[in-house]
């Protein structure tokens, strides 16, 4: 069900030399193919690319999380870099960064330092790029509030005041 | 044997673009709050987001012509607009925008439509918050609304994607002041490529029933 590829293929040798540093931990990568589908909350050590349909949660705070093209995702994310290429129906949370790529359809909230949406992408949504910012629970769906009501004369003054041209 | 080189393929036509004399205008203002909210109408633009980034902005992107009519029509009569409207935007619940980017969404909107969504955008802004609208004063505009980037305080990128073109509304300045009751014009700007910019500042006044909307 999960296809595991390593990110850096490089074979190392069987013993290493006691002076020798220790090796770079290798980044392994977990795929979720075109025919798989998941029901649930996804957690883990490792990046994620998702080429199938995930309904629930995806956690992998210290990893990178690729939605491809062929992905389809009605879940929150949690990651340290999410890219997104296919769809995303949730709300996104990176650590470092998130990028919308061309191809990409996400309706939900950004939540990241830095935001990249590409010329192309669909997007529906609020984006927050303040760093610590804690996402604001969605809005309870209720009927269009009461225009507000009448303000001090202050105010209404302030704004009648204003200069017009044209 | 070296192959000649390939022509490099753009995939869209570079931008059309336009001078912005209201955007400017507007962002000195923003300039005097402290984490001023937009909410964006017009289509996801990288360029906007890393704008309203580095003015401390928090954006709301709606992509709203889109998101109610597909590729297709607007909701056909004003309910079932108001409908559409209510799943489509924000709820008023996040809190107020302190600017509505409407870009030229209103030159696709007829007078009884024009009237819900201006009802509906005066529940979103706060009261002196402002709107950017763009209107087209000329004969023929796309047929959809056209997608807008910034690319600096006071210059515009914009794409189309239409298929046609068509006759718009061509609003004047009292028509929107009596169809967009929760807003007062405050700056008008004609353009001489036919766009007529208006800032728009949400009135500090109670408003009324959004016509024509369903009853909840």
């Amino acid at each position: 069900m999960w296809k595991r590829t390593e990110a850096d293929p490089e074979p190392r040798p069987a013993a290493q030399p006691a002076a020798s540093p220790p090796p770079a931990r290798q980044r392994d990568l977990a795929t979720i193919g075109s025919s798989i589908r998941i029901k649930g909350d996804l957690t883990g050590d490792e990046d994620l690319l998702v080429q199938g349909q995930i309904e629930g949660k995806i956690s992998l705070k210290s990893n990178d999380v690729t939605v491809g093209q062929n992905g389809r995702v009605q879940a929150d994310i949690h990651g340290k870099n999410i890219r997104v290429e296919g769809e995303v129906r949730g709300n996104l949370f990176g650590q470092q960064e998130i990028v919308i790529r061309a191809s990409g359809r996400v309706q939900g909230n950004l939540v990241a330092p830095r935001v990249t949406l590409e010329n192309g992408s669909k997007f529906r949504g609020s984006i927050d790029m303040e760093a610590g910012t804690k996402p604001q629970p969605p809005a309870e769906r209720k009927p269009a509030a009461t225009p507000p009501g009448p303000t001090p004369k202050v105010a209404q003054a302030a704004i009648a005041g204003e200069p017009r041209n044209g | 044997m070296r192959s000649p080189p390939q022509p490099r393929v753009e995939l869209q036509p570079p931008p059309a673009g336009h001078q912005s004399l209201a955007l400017r205008s507007i962002l000195d203002r923003l300039a005097h709050r402290r984490r001023p909210r937009v909410l964006d109408l017009g289509r996801a633009a990288g360029a906007n987001v890393e704008f309203f980034a580095g003015h401390g902005c928090s954006l709301y992107i709606a992509d709203l012509y889109r998101s109610l009519a597909g590729e297709g029509r607007l909701p056909p009569d004003p309910p079932r607009l108001d409908r559409a409207l209510d799943e489509q935007l924000p709820q008023p619940a996040t809190g107020p925008f302190d600017l509505i980017l409407a870009w030229d969404l209103i030159n696709y909107f007829d007078p009884p439509r024009l009237e819900v969504l201006g009802h509906r955008l005066g529940s979103l802004c706060r009261p002196g918050g402002q709107m950017l609208a763009l209107i087209a004063t000329r004969d023929r505009i796309a047929d959809r609304p056209l997608a807008f980037s910034i690319r600096d305080a006071g210059n515009l990128d914009y794409r189309s994607s239409a298929t046609g073109e068509h006759p718009p509304p061509r609003y004047i300045e009292a028509q929107l002041e009596r169809l967009l009751p929760s807003f007062s014009v405050e700056t008008t700007y004609l353009l001489r490529n036919g766009i007529q910019e208006y800032v728009f500042t949400r009135r500090a006044l109670p408003g009324r029933a959004a016509p024509g909307a369903a009853p909840r």
